[in-house]
């Protein structure tokens, strides 16, 4: 088994220092940063958001793996700008106004990373002018909203409705979730993406970073 | 047992129904179901029903008096729910923390003081902890994600593994600042609160007590009418969820939906005096080539006269005057309604005639917008959220400072506001144009006046072309009453908007750029009048360009995202058209080998006639034939026997010594430009400096164009274009020899090149993106290929407009199986659309829910109010918006009071299933005729 085999394996199962290690290893044998990252790191945090994603593994498994995939990271990253690896692209992302409930949001997060993106997180409680501000001052690409409550996710609207006011609705792809959203309310507030769940989120923001 | 009252509660209440029950407070017949059922919503639906066909069974004689169900929201669970036997009553609260607080207002409180808490009851900890050990979650969160329990997550994953599941799955306690314990005075108060204290202590949150309330639960056993937070549901009806007020609502059984569908109520208004008795009016129409004016007759709907002349784009008035005095002067006197459509506010933004406008902007933070206009601007204090909560207020003495500044330095004749948030709360851009109108005394527009639509910087665009051409209607508006005087008028006067609708000449000269694109606008609406066809596609085929514009449902079709003018991106609500650069007056010159069909437009050769002194036209006729027998520059491009000649008026620059020379060769009369290039010494007529002059309007340039070719093949009368047909034919004949075709050949590539740029407008205009996708358009006006037929066929009818309409659109739309409609006054259909069309005014406002479950209404001049409920709110955004349109449709000069409101509702469906409300918005819409007075 290669060595980025063997660190994806050791990915998923959340071995954080077998990760590290290994990514030294590769490392010293002369593997670029890009290398290690996308054919050990990357594809093991992408196998583990498949099995969450058909329920083969839960949320647990899903963070350890994200654990281990940072200790890697840790490794690489003083190589990794000269290793010419860019992120897929910028995200920002937040639980909306009112609500508080940020562990769908955090599990986003995680996976969004572990596709290569720049998340900027601006935790709970996320006005509609903070989305916004935050969008223009870091030219992010993505913006996720995540909401628990219906009394909650009809905030949302506001949130497209304040990027249609400041006239930059075209240059931002919104993506909604949480339990209680669904593909009919996103059409129906206008925003762009919605996804059932945080693996396939990450799977959408990737495409749409391409697309883009 | 003998009482008649049955109760269904969540466990979760048992311990205050014990406890009132003891005291002798409630007499009832009570079901405990498990509590937290609210997570499995259709199990809880489940055991509901079956709950209450067990309580019928067990009525009592006479049956129940009521069946209470202890239960709120809940997930929704209580849709579909109803008893055929009893009454049903339910609290209308979200959940069961409402109940303990005694109603939802007590809870909405507490939310917006602290969204972030725990709650505590006495009955919740009994139920949830004691019985089920419901709250592990709490305590040891790893439970609940599969098959995990505390030791087996250490096990499989390691220590600092399970460490970090439990610090990720906790984290959402940083969230929460406070445990809250709901006290209903319990007997065994104390142990209840030692936990809540506890779990407070646990979690680092501030500890309270707040004194809970029975109130509510005590309505439920007593409440008779379905007013307040008890919805009493009679036999036979179900209960549903009302998405759009949040709560719970019952009718007859098998009703689940709300009816959101659009649907349009009409405010009747008094009945209107002294309007719409008009008896003649005159219609004026000032476009890019000509200006039309029409008397008509609006007790017969009949045009009694017309007349044209050249529009004078340097004062539109004075060819106004030109046109009107060529009308039967007995019409004159009687005319009591004068309404005009003009290219003079399309004009000023598209060639940037604009005077100078300062823009003041209140962003959403502290960067500005892209996509600003092209003004002075400054960014002043004063934010708000896009709900309209004002976040910053003005700051006057910045403000006065800085409009003073501006002014001065840039000679501003005019100021623009425009803030962020503006649309749905007016109140910042309104302080801040009072306060500059009173520092400055100069005119200023607010976005929100231009439109209540998102995006701040178009508004703020829409209002800095607004601002910058109230000076020139202002101009245009004083000239005409000079001109009507003049012309013996006195009557009211009104201007076309680029809607096709029209406004009084006060409201045109607050908002002219609403007359933008008013002279295309007034052709559709005169098609509309003229063909008594509502649903329709026009052609209006002009001197320079043709524009396709559609009628749908008896109106001009708008563009919905608002037009473009000149470039700008504008929330102007104006016709929706595709404008060709094909006219009847495109030139038609060979150069190099390539045949050109516009978009330049020339007078044709046929009109100069009138104008050109005998020995010039002798002399440019022999030129013509030289051309035609091959004696003179065949392969020279056809231009240089375009022909110049002076307008009339008199060049207001300095002319240099080129323009100079082309002017003085001109002073004999028209010459071509081979001619002047002669006279005046060059070695070829390209050098000639005539831009210049011709854009100034002194000088005008004849060529030859379609309306020639018309005109020597008989299809069209002298008198209506021109009469030379013999210079018209020398031309034609020139160019074909410089060609080396025949004339028949010259008349079939005009009528192609016609039928192929107007097949293709009309595709473009009648399918959105067809542009987008060349292949599919290519198939389609190809008609298919050799295996595929495609046939398109027009649907509704096509009415083709202006002079040599007829001509050039019938060939092009047999393409699309359509044969075109065309009017007698066809050529006139602009003046007629202005004088016929009515006044139009609409506004638009929305009720949306906010998060602690109260409503707030947006887009209303006065600041936001914000309502408990929808029904509130709804009946004050109603009356608001009822007065506001009125007041507006006054201004625009209808005393018409009849509101239409069309409410369109946003309904989304959640993951569980119910629906849930986004906004209801109501455009309300006044239609009247003028005001004579």
């Amino acid at each position: 088994m290669s060595i980025l085999n063997e660190i994806s394996e050791a990915l998923q199962k959340g071995q954080a220092p077998a990760v590290k290690e290994m990514c030294q290893k590769a490392l010293d044998d002369g593997m670029s940063a890009k290398e290690i990252l996308e054919g050990g790191l990357m594809d093991g945090m992408g196998i583990v958001g498949e099995k969450f994603k058909k329920n083969e593994v839960f949320v647990p498994e899903v963070l350890i793996a994200a654990r281990a995939m940072n200790a890697g990271i840790e490794i690489l990253k003083p190589l990794m700008v000269d290793s010419g690896i860019e992120a897929a692209g910028k995200v920002v992302i937040g639980t909306v106004k009112g609500d508080l409930h940020d562990i769908g949001k955090n599990l986003v997060k995680i996976m969004m990373e572990g596709k290569g993106f720049e998340v900027i997180d601006l935790g709970t409680d996320v006005s509609a002018e903070k989305f916004l501000e935050s969008c223009k001052e870091n030219n992010a690409d993505i913006i996720c909203c995540s909401a628990l409550l219906t009394t909650t996710m009809t905030y949302m609207k506001d949130i497209v409705a304040a990027f249609e006011e400041d006239g930059v609705r075209e240059s931002a792809t919104i993506m909604v979730g949480g339990a209680p959203v669904t593909q009919n309310f996103c059409e129906t507030i206008g925003a762009d993406i919605y996804t059932a769940d945080a693996a396939s989120a990450a799977d959408a923001a990737l495409q749409a970073a391409l697309a883009g | 047992m003998n009482s008649r009252i049955c109760c269904i509660a969540c466990g979760v209440f048992r311990t205050d129904l014990d406890a009132m029950r003891n005291a002798g407070e409630i007499d009832a017949d009570v079901t405990y179901l498990p509590g937290g059922l609210h997570t499995e919503p259709e199990r809880l639906n489940r055991e509901l029903k079956d709950a209450i066909s067990r309580a019928e069974g067990r009525a009592p004689e006479g049956g129940w008096n009521r069946i209470i169900l202890l239960y709120g929201l809940c997930g929704q669970g209580l849709t579909g729910i109803g008893s055929l036997s009893a009454p049903l009553a339910v609290p209308r609260v979200h959940d069961c923390i409402s109940l303990f607080m005694g109603g939802a207002e007590a809870y909405r409180k507490q939310f917006a003081k602290a969204p972030g808490t725990y709650y505590i009851s006495a009955g919740w900890f009994q139920e949830q902890v004691e019985e089920a050990g419901e709250d592990h979650w709490i305590r040891y969160p790893a439970l609940c994600m599969g098959d995990n329990d505390e030791t087996g997550l250490k096990k499989k994953f390691g220590k600092e593994n399970a460490d970090a599941v439990h610090r990720f799955l906790d984290s959402w306690k940083d969230n929460y600042s406070r445990c809250v314990y709901l006290d209903t005075g319990s007997p065994e108060e104390a142990r209840y609160r030692q936990y809540a204290e506890k779990i407070a202590g646990e979690n680092n949150w501030e500890f309270e007590i707040l004194k809970g309330s029975r109130s509510l639960i005590r309505r439920c056993f007593d409440a008779d009418d379905s007013g307040g937070d008890v919805l009493v549901i009679p036999p036979g009806h179900t209960i549903y969820h009302d998405p759009a007020s949040g709560t719970f609502d019952s009718g007859p059984a098998g009703r689940d939906e709300q009816d959101d569908s659009t649907r349009t109520i009409t405010i009747p208004g008094r009945p209107k005096a002294g309007g719409g008795n008009q008896r003649i009016g005159l219609g004026i129409d000032a476009g890019g080539t000509n200006t039309d004016a029409v008397v008509f007759d609006f007790e017969s709907g009949a045009v009694r006269a017309k007349a044209k002349a050249p529009t004078t784009h340097w004062r539109y008035s004075v060819g106004i005057e030109q046109a009107v005095r060529r009308l039967p002067p007995q019409f004159l006197e009687a005319v009591d309604l004068v309404s005009v459509s003009t290219t003079l506010v399309t004009n000023a933004i598209v060639e940037n005639n604009r005077k100078p406008v300062g823009l003041l902007i209140m962003p959403s933070g502290g960067l500005p917008p892209e996509n600003l206009p092209d003004a002075p601007v400054s960014i002043l204090r004063g934010r708000m959220t896009i709900g309209g909560d004002v976040t910053e207020p003005v700051d006057e003495q910045e403000v006065r400072t800085v409009a003073a500044e501006m002014a001065a330095r840039y000679r501003l004749q005019a100021f623009a506001v425009s803030g962020y948030g503006g649309a749905s709360n007016p109140e910042l851009e309104i302080q801040v144009r009072d306060i500059v109108r009173d520092e400055t005394g100069l005119p200023t527009c607010c976005g929100h006046e231009m439109s209540g639509r998102l995006n701040f910087s178009v508004r703020a665009g829409t209002a800095v072309l607004n601002a910058g051409t109230i000076p020139i209607m202002e101009d245009f508006l004083a000239e005409m009453d000079f001109s009507l005087d003049n012309l013996g008028i006195r009557a009211p006067m009104l201007v076309v908007r680029g809607d096709g609708t029209v406004m009084a000449r006060d409201f045109a000269r607050s908002f002219p750029v609403q007359a933008a694109l008013s002279g295309p606008a007034a052709s559709m609406a005169g098609a509309m009048f003229l063909t008594g066809h509502r649903d329709a596609v026009v052609i209006d085929v002009g001197g320079t360009t043709s524009d396709i514009g559609l009628l749908e449902k008896g109106k001009v079709a708008i563009r919905k995202d608002g037009a473009r003018i000149g470039g700008w991106a504008t929330h102007v609500e104006a016709v929706d058209m595709l404008t060709i650069g094909l006219g009847g007056d495109s030139e038609i010159v060979y150069e190099s080998g390539e045949w050109i069909l516009g978009p330049r437009r020339v007078a044709p050769l046929c009109r100069l006639f009138d104008d050109i002194r005998d020995e010039n036209r002798t002399a440019l006729l022999g030129l013509l034939r030289d051309v035609e027998n091959g004696a003179l520059f065949r392969r020279e491009s056809s231009r240089s026997f375009q022909v110049l000649a002076r307008t009339g008026r008199k060049p207001d620059f300095t002319l240099s010594t080129r323009e100079q020379a082309v002017w003085n060769a001109l002073e004999t009369g028209p010459a071509s430009l081979h001619r002047i290039a002669a006279v005046t010494g060059l070695v070829s007529w390209k050098l000639l400096h005539t831009r210049r002059l011709e854009s100034a309007g002194c000088l005008v340039r004849h060529g030859l164009t379609p309306t020639d070719l018309f005109l020597i093949d008989g299809r069209i009368e002298t008198d209506t274009v021109g009469r030379d047909s013999e210079l018209a034919g020398a031309a034609a004949g020139a160019v074909c020899a410089a060609a080396g075709i025949g004339l028949p050949e010259l008349h079939e590539l005009v009528s192609e090149r016609t039928v192929s740029n107007l097949g293709r407008g009309l595709l473009e205009r009648l399918i959105e993106d067809v542009v987008d996708e060349p292949v599919l358009s290519e198939a389609i006006l190809d008609h298919g290929n050799s295996f595929l037929e495609l046939r398109p066929r027009l649907r509704k009818p096509l009415v083709a407009l202006g002079a040599p309409a007829g001509l050039m659109v019938s060939d092009a739309t047999r393409q699309f199986e359509a044969d075109p409609v065309l009017c007698d006054d066809g050529d006139v259909a602009n003046a007629i659309g202005a004088i016929t069309s009515r006044i139009s005014i609409s506004r638009k406002a929305s009720v949306v829910p906010r998060a602690d479950g109260s409503f707030r209404i947006r887009g209303l001049d006065s600041p936001a109010p914000t309502f408990d409920s929808l029904e509130e709110s709804e009946g004050c955004c109603m009356e608001l918006l009822t007065r506001a349109v009125r007041a507006r449709a006054r201004d625009a000069g209808t005393s018409e009071d009849e509101v239409n409101v069309t409410i369109e509702t946003d309904v989304a469906r959640t993951e569980e299933g119910s629906r849930l409300f986004v906004g209801r918005h109501y455009t309300a819409v006044v239609t009247g005729s003028p005001d004579l007075a």
